[in-house]
């Protein structure tokens, strides 16, 4: 499939995301985002998901973030985040730790993942290298068992790559690019990498943005193939 | 400067293909479907008639042949000499650079003993995919075994390229519609779908939301087991009622290898042959 290949060659130039500022050293107080999404997946053809995120920064050194989201038939996600951060050279070093718990009703499956991470940003870049890992169980117990088994996954390496143009406050427009194994509402594997692309534009209270993310599979240790690409669109407003 | 001059050098001599690591080295994975799809058609459904119900197979993964498979084919010996065995099953990941799958096909091809093969995602590097669809046909099919009072079935799978995609999937589901027919069920695919310990560490695995789909699938239609490679060390996990196994490599160059037997009767009783 041409348009995969195309699709693979322009994220790896590009590497990818960005979760609309939520984790830039912003001004302190509450901000709430609304974002929806609209993508393709290999599994699942084509889909559509909604999301609510609220970032708290009480002062200098402390992020609190908490979302929630609906996707595809029957799918939920909560997530809920901390990142305390030190001033460093010219950017902030920073610890950060990160709950999301999914239920996919329609496959009868619960997930459960921690990550924790050590990183560094600025005004520029934000890198972080981190682990995570995950339970896995079924919802409702299978009649042929009637037990609660699940999977321990113990150890996923997580990391994150992310480069910022136009952060500068007088800047109306920002863009971020970024390659990182996890988002707002995924931890996944260190082979399976999201390249995303975003772009946002302030427009007077609030702030709009699009993100653009290719999420190949079988990267670096399989043979690679196209498996998803969505695109979210959302405001983001600041009190 | 020693990595890239290895990269190099492993590149020049077609070990690795650096272009399948970022992008499809082969027809991708519904292309692929497609195409096994198209050889059942022509080829029909497999079938063995077995005159007791309690049979034999034999299951190895990732041989990695490079020019010939030593440990495999001593395997494969063993296999013939087995009057009880009915069939081998060879769960990809069947060569290590370009034109190993026809030399594993020849090896295979002085047996009479039939060998079900899957194809890995190391068959699909440089393009390989058109060696492993002349000399073994599909990779997306199932076969059965009838006894006097049963019959088992075994659905191979293709994922290959980390995925077993929408066309697979869908297929699956529709074999799995006739379960409740059969006594057993194996389902085969060459990537382990569980990270469960730090062996898995540098292997990747099929996308998460495809791995539940699969899980589910598997546990609501019992199926007895689930047989995998590309790790290169045995793991078993239950889940949902379903046995996931992981097999061992078979790769000459490997410290430990292993290939199992399954002693087919009321369940499976399994024999690990770590001896090559």
């Amino acid at each position: 499939m041409k348009t995969g290949k195309c699709i693979l060659f322009v994220s790896l130039l590009v590497a990818a995301a960005f979760t609309a500022a939520a984790q830039e050293a912003g001004p302190k107080g509450l901000s709430g985002r609304f974002y929806t999404t609209v993508g393709h997946s290999y599994a699942d053809n084509y889909y559509v998901a909604m999301a609510v995120m609220t970032d708290y920064r009480p002062n200098e050194t402390l992020n609190l973030t908490a979302g929630l989201e609906t996707f595809r038939s029957n799918g939920y996600a909560a997530t809920t985040a901390w990142q305390c951060q030190l001033p460093v050279f010219d950017g902030r070093f920073f610890v950060y730790n990160r709950y999301l718990y999914r239920l996919f009703a329609r496959w009868n499956t619960n997930e459960f993942s921690s990550h924790v991470a050590l990183g560094y940003e600025n005004d520029h870049w934000r890198v972080s290298l981190g682990m995570a890992n995950r339970f896995m169980s079924p919802f409702r117990p299978y009649d042929l068992t009637g037990s609660t088994d699940y999977v321990f996954e113990p150890f996923n390496l997580m990391y994150e790559v992310q480069l910022r143009f136009g952060l500068d406050r007088a800047e109306r427009w920002h863009m971020a690019l970024r390659m990182a194994d996890f988002d707002d509402f995924v931890t996944d594997r260190a082979y399976q990498p999201l390249f995303s692309v975003v772009a946002a534009r302030e427009t007077g209270p609030v702030e709009v943005y699009g993100r653009l993310v290719c999420y190949p599979t079988g990267m670096l240790s399989l043979s690679a193939n196209y498996y998803q690409l969505f695109f979210n669109l959302g405001v983001r407003k600041q009190w | 400067m020693i990595c890239l001059s290895a990269l190099m050098l492993l590149t020049g001599c077609e070990k690795l293909d650096l272009k399948g690591l970022v992008a499809p080295a082969s027809a991708e994975a519904d292309q692929r479907v497609r195409e096994s799809l198209d050889i059942n058609a022509r080829d029909g459904v497999r079938n063995f008639n077995v005159a007791s119900d309690t049979y034999r197979f034999y299951a190895c993964a990732d041989v990695h042949t490079e020019v010939y498979p030593y440990r495999y084919a001593e395997m494969l010996r063993r296999q013939e000499a087995d009057q009880d065995a009915l069939f081998g099953l060879l769960l990809g990941d069947i060569s290590n650079r370009k034109g190993a799958i026809p030399a594993t096909a020849d090896v295979i091809a002085g047996f009479t003993k039939p060998t079900l093969a899957l194809v890995g995602n190391h068959d699909l590097f440089f393009d390989q995919w058109g060696d492993f669809k002349n000399r073994f046909g599909s990779s997306t099919y199932y076969f059965t075994v009838s006894t006097p009072n049963y019959k088992d079935l075994y659905i191979m799978l293709d994922s290959g390229g980390g995925c077993h995609g929408q066309t697979q999937m869908k297929w699956l589901r529709d074999v799995l519609k006739d379960r409740e027919k059969y006594r057993h069920c194996v389902v085969c695919s060459h990537v382990n779908i569980f990270r469960t310990d730090m062996s898995q560490f540098v292997s990747g695995n099929l996308p998460l939301e495809e791995t539940y789909e699969l899980m589910d699938l598997l546990s609501a239609n019992h199926v007895d087991l689930y047989l995998q490679g590309h790790d290169h060390h045995r793991k078993e996990t239950i889940y949902g009622g379903v046995r996931y196994m992981i097999l061992d490599c078979m790769k000459d160059a490997a410290n430990y290898v292993s290939y199992f037997v399954f002693d087919v009767s009321d369940g499976f009783g399994l024999t690990i042959h770590d001896d090559l």
